[in-house]
């Protein structure tokens, strides 16, 4: 058994161009799912049925459904249902950006449920009403404890765009895919983009190990 | 003979030579109280004579045996069935009843059937007082419960030498008698007892002889009247007046 | 336009979907097994490993833990067969990549587990003259299992979502048995809602069982 890494690194440019993709996919479906999560987590917080109930539902049907089978849907089957078509990005960024507003809206309700009661009511007691309340109490104090469980949302996202291969959509996974298929050379191919993959994503988690001690630290 | 001694101990952590040289010869039945300020050493020396930190130098020998200096953990745990040791944190197993605590010595250490450690451990637990709470988990237990089953837990090994690590020191100041008093009457007992401790009072009525350890060194060493009531450096005279500032 | 919904070709093939979902199971049970079995061994090496033991298994767990899954099934099953010169079924595969991954997570809740017994515990055994077998026995592994639950069955929760990836290897669990029959019927919606609902009370009922589990073991906490 001989590696031979030459028609990988020839057609490095291919798996370049799907890297981007990637990266597009990445920061789109988290910005989205970051700030879309804060209005689902608060919606689920609140005692008010008809936004509890609905909030719930949202959270509960992206997090007890494999993601595969989300992607699938997005592409496959909604388009029957709008009668529209949808390109396969379109549809991977709108099935991973819906899936990761699920998981940030639990972690905005659990970092705002963190906050000790007494805040809330020494706020009140100030004279300070809901808005301004969160901005300026209950927020900053939570988002200390929401970082590092945002950081691991988004390494966790960065593993998941791989799937969008599955959907045809030209990321990294996809291109390597591509690449194994055309040169026979699935050894060489998969092992660089398992090492594409870890070089990218290995210091991510050190740095989020690094700033979780750092703010456990603080207080 | 002596029923432990230590010659030469030094002991260093890192940078940190917490042990300078000490030397010490304890006879059987000797009750040995030993002071010092924070950082002087006096738990490392505890810890050191049943071998929970090595020796990085010096020798220490039981009933004139020497201890093997390559220190391998297997000859350790045989050393320690006869060494009990009482720790300032308690460290009683959660998981499992204070029955099942002093029990649990005989049991898995000694090998003896269940039936005989049941009876051996209610025993020792009606002798600090706690017959009574043998059902009950350690998080149902005040402190000084606790404390209490951690000393019926290393009697009940029978040692010949018991150790107490501050066992006072991490106990609310009401719960502080009931264990001192637990120990007093171990006195009757005659077995070879170290106690670090910083209930000088206690000391002076319970301890055959005292140390007072300062530096990694012992710098007293002599019966209670000699060092509590006529210490010979002024450091010991320093270290005990701040006791008294809050006597009333 | 309104959309006509038909589910009769779920229904006619709804065999298929069962003998999907029962791969599924059977994937997952594999899957599991091995997994918890990779994890303790890789956890073991690391905490007790002499160095030539201990950093292949950190090399495993930080390699496992950081890259797709999906990578891991097709390398397993395109390239492996490469470097052996056995070539393995998409069960076996899959089976094998998602053992090892997930052994990978476990390992680090194992480890975990077991660093957060407090010293204490530790010199409280040896200082009875413990030995180690014992101790780990009696004292720490008893407490340390505890702690241990509620991060393994949520790993064993993200393990079930992580067979559906067989597809890809054409691996008849549910969701490709979802998209073999879409390919015949052309009722992707219908089909693919199916599978999504399936999964979902499976997966649901699972994370109620677990929370139930959690609730018991922290009764028992004393």
């Amino acid at each position: 058994m001989e590696f031979d890494f030459r028609e990988v690194l020839e057609n490095i440019d291919l798996l370049a161009r799907g890297a981007k993709l990637t990266i597009a996919l990445w920061a789109l479906a988290f910005i989205f799912g970051l700030v879309a999560g804060l209005p689902i987590g608060l919606a689920r917080a609140s005692t008010r049925w008809f936004a509890h109930g609905p909030a719930t539902a949202w959270i509960e049907v992206f997090r007890n459904t494999p993601v595969l089978v989300q992607l699938v849907w997005f592409y496959f089957a909604f388009p029957v249902l709008t009668g529209m078509q949808m390109p396969a990005f379109v549809a991977a960024a709108l099935g991973l950006a819906l899936n990761t507003s699920a998981y940030c809206a639990e972690i905005w309700r659990g970092g705002i449920q963190g906050i000790v009661r007494g805040q809330w009511e020494a706020g009140r007691a100030l004279g300070m009403t809901g808005p301004t309340l969160l901005r300026r109490i209950i927020l900053p104090q939570a988002i200390r404890r929401m970082v590092p469980a945002f950081t691991n949302r988004a390494i966790e996202l960065a593993k998941v765009t791989a799937i969008a291969s599955v959907i045809t959509v030209h990321e990294l996974m996809y291109e390597a895919r591509l690449l194994s298929a055309n040169t026979f050379r699935p050894l060489e191919v998969f092992t660089v983009i398992a090492f594409v993959y870890f070089v990218v994503i290995y210091p991510a988690t050190l740095l989020s190990y690094r700033l979780e001690r750092r703010l456990a630290a603080k207080g | 003979m002596a029923i432990l001694s230590v010659e030469g101990l030094h002991k260093r952590f890192g940078a940190n030579h917490v042990l300078r040289g000490v030397d010490l010869s304890i006879t059987e039945g000797e009750r040995i109280a030993i002071l010092g300020a924070s950082g002087s050493g006096k738990s490392t020396l505890l810890r050191c004579l049943n071998f929970l930190e090595l020796p990085s130098e010096g020798r220490i020998a039981f009933k004139g045996t020497p201890v093997d200096p390559r220190y391998r953990e297997r000859d350790l745990a045989g050393l320690r069935r006869r060494i009990g040791m009482v720790f300032q944190q308690f460290n009683l197993f959660p998981h499992m009843t204070a029955l099942e605590n002093v029990m649990e010595g005989p049991r898995s250490v000694l090998g003896r059937p269940p039936a005989e450690c049941e009876r051996e451990a209610r025993e020792q637990l009606a002798r600090v007082g706690l017959a009574e709470k043998a059902e009950a988990y350690p998080s149902a237990l005040s402190g000084g419960q606790q404390q209490r089953v951690a000393i019926a837990r290393a009697l009940a090994m029978h040692p010949e030498v018991m150790l107490f690590d501050e066992p006072t020191s991490s106990l609310d100041p009401e719960l502080v008698g009931e264990v001192l008093r637990t120990i007093k009457a171990l006195a009757a007992d005659g077995r070879t007892m170290l106690l670090v401790t910083h209930e000088v009072g206690f000391a002076y009525h319970f301890a055959t002889r005292v140390l007072f350890l300062h530096d990694g060194r012992i710098h007293e060493d002599g019966p209670p009247d000699a060092v509590l009531k006529n210490p010979r450096q002024d450091r010991t005279r320093a270290f005990l007046a701040r006791f008294k500032e809050f006597e009333f | 336009m309104s959309y006509v919904w038909d589910f009769s070709p779920v229904f006619r093939d709804a065999g298929l979907l069962v003998e999907g979902l029962a791969n599924t199971l059977k994937l997952s049970g594999l899957a599991l097994v091995g997994g918890l079995v990779i994890g303790l061994l890789l956890a073991l090496a690391r905490i007790w490993g002499p160095r030539l033991v201990a950093w292949p298994a950190i090399a495993i767990i930080e390699f496992f833990r950081n890259t797709p899954p999906l990578v891991h099934f097709f390398w397993i099953f395109y390239a492996l067969p490469i470097v052996t010169g056995v070539s393995l079924a998409p069960l076996a595969a899959a089976a094998i990549a998602l053992s090892i991954q997930s052994g990978a997570f476990f390992a680090e809740v194992y480890r975990a587990g077991i660093e957060s017994i407090e010293r204490g515990q530790w010199e409280a055994g040896r200082a009875l003259g413990m030995r180690f077998s014992a101790l780990m026995r009696r004292i720490v592994l008893p407490q340390a299992l505890r702690r241990m639950i509620a991060p393994l069955t949520e790993r064993g929760f993200e393990l079930v979502k992580t067979t559906a990836l067989a597809a890809t290897l054409a691996y008849g669990e549910l969701l490709y048995q979802a998209m073999v029959i879409t390919s015949r019927s052309f009722r992707p919606l219908e089909l693919y809602t199916t599978v999504a609902v399936i999964f979902f009370v499976l997966l649901f009922g699972a994370s109620l069982g677990i929370r139930w589990l959690e609730a018991r073991v922290a009764r028992g906490q004393r």
